[in-house]
């Protein structure tokens, strides 16, 4: 049995089921199957905690969950360890094997949730844990839609930055998802991350790529209030950088030259801001109204 | 090293350099170390003369043409400035 779905906008035949939109083409871009994948990989030029890789080649492993083997940007083989669930399994196969996929397709994805909201597109950027899912889930509250998670494919169309919706899913601390009042279905947790749940009600997504309007990097901090204010090209550049998705893992060469034009590019065609908010205290709404504001003086 | 060290050789730009243009700065890339700068207009000035070789002298003089600035203040900027582009490996000196 095998699935078809439209993940990031390629075109994937699965071994596995997953909450992604469905797909009904012809052509495929990746693949992902289920096999038998080695321990580890020798002549590595990155050995880094958990993954290893070289050329077009990487392996992922996950104790307790499963090992992924991502080649030539279009194939995904996946040994799942007995003992997981297939929910956690698509946990790092949607974020870090994809991940890796784009990078081997010569791509640049940035660590990111893109949201559209009231025709405007806004990409929060941010560390693990830095807020943008809860964010970006606040959005929906005042009637925006999610197009990407946690992982950002961006994209050109129409003479500007996009990016492509990815699944409709999100994974939301249990804390989080009370304040903002999300019905978590109690059928859904993530086992073994005992407080995150996943949601995926449907009306929650958008399945169309949203332009890029600005560009929000997202900091926790000990400040009492959220403060957000537009970068200078330093700042701008770092934020950029700092957030390409596995950027540590970018070596040099050819794909450097490639991510340096592209962040120039994007540093100069759309506004980047910073937003520290408290690390302490939950201020989504707070840090809605303030972006809402940012987009109506940007006059998208 | 002192900008005097450099007095009799010529100025040039690394190949090794990736640029791209972000408004009134330049922004740069080094390809083999990977890292990235920004430089200000006058550091930009600088290395757009820098098309072919230039002494220090030179580039002192080509500043002045620019800005209002006293020779000898423009020579002790300029100087210190390419020291630590040269050790950025942003510049060489031939």
């Amino acid at each position: 049995m095998n699935y078809q779905y439209r993940i990031f906008n390629y075109s994937v035949r699965s071994d596995f089921e997953l909450t992604c939109y469905p797909d009904d083409s012809c052509d495929v871009d990746v693949h992902i199957q289920r096999g038998k994948i080695p321990a580890v990989m020798d002549s590595v030029s990155i050995d880094s905690g958990g993954f290893w890789i070289k050329a077009q080649q990487c392996l992922i492993s996950i104790p307790g969950v499963a090992r992924y083997y991502i080649s030539d940007g279009n194939r995904i083989v996946i040994e799942p360890d007995g003992n997981g669930q297939e929910s956690e399994v698509a946990i790092y196969l949607l974020g870090s094997a994809f991940g890796f996929l784009m990078m081997q397709r010569g791509e640049f994805p940035l660590h990111g949730s893109a949201i559209a909201y009231n025709g405007w597109g806004v990409l929060i950027l941010g560390h693990s844990g830095s807020g943008k899912t809860s964010l970006a889930a606040g959005f929906v509250n005042h009637g925006g839609k999610v197009v990407s998670d946690d992982v950002s494919r961006l994209t050109e169309f129409e003479g500007r930055y996009g990016v492509f919706p990815s699944y409709p899913l999100q994974k939301i601390w249990a804390s989080a998802a009370e304040a903002l009042r999300v019905r978590l279905d109690p059928q859904k947790p993530i086992i073994n991350r005992v407080d995150k749940f996943y949601v995926d009600e449907r009306s929650r997504f958008s399945d169309c790529p949203v332009h890029v309007d600005v560009i929000i990097e997202l900091v926790p901090g000990p400040s009492h209030s959220v403060e957000l204010f537009e970068l200078d090209q330093t700042n701008r550049l770092n934020a950029l950088i700092t957030h390409t998705y596995r950027y540590e893992c970018m070596g040099v060469g050819d794909y450097l030259k490639g991510h340096f034009d592209f962040i120039s590019r994007l540093s100069n065609a759309v506004p980047v801001y910073r937003l520290y908010r408290p690390d302490c205290q939950f201020t989504v709404d707070e840090q809605i109204q303030a972006i809402i504001e940012i987009l109506m003086r940007e006059g998208a | 090293m002192t900008g005097a060290t450099y007095s009799g050789m010529l100025i040039t730009r690394n190949n090794g350099i990736q640029v791209a243009s972000m408004g009134d700065e330049l922004g740069m890339m080094n390809l083999e170390t990977g890292k990235y700068y920004l430089l200000d207009q006058v550091g930009s000035a600088i290395w757009h003369m820098l098309k072919a070789p230039m002494s220090l002298d030179e580039i002192v003089e080509g500043l002045l043409e620019i800005y209002d600035v006293t020779m000898d203040q423009c020579r002790d900027d300029v100087s210190a400035f390419i020291l630590e582009l040269i050790e950025k490996k942003i510049l060489e000196a031939k």
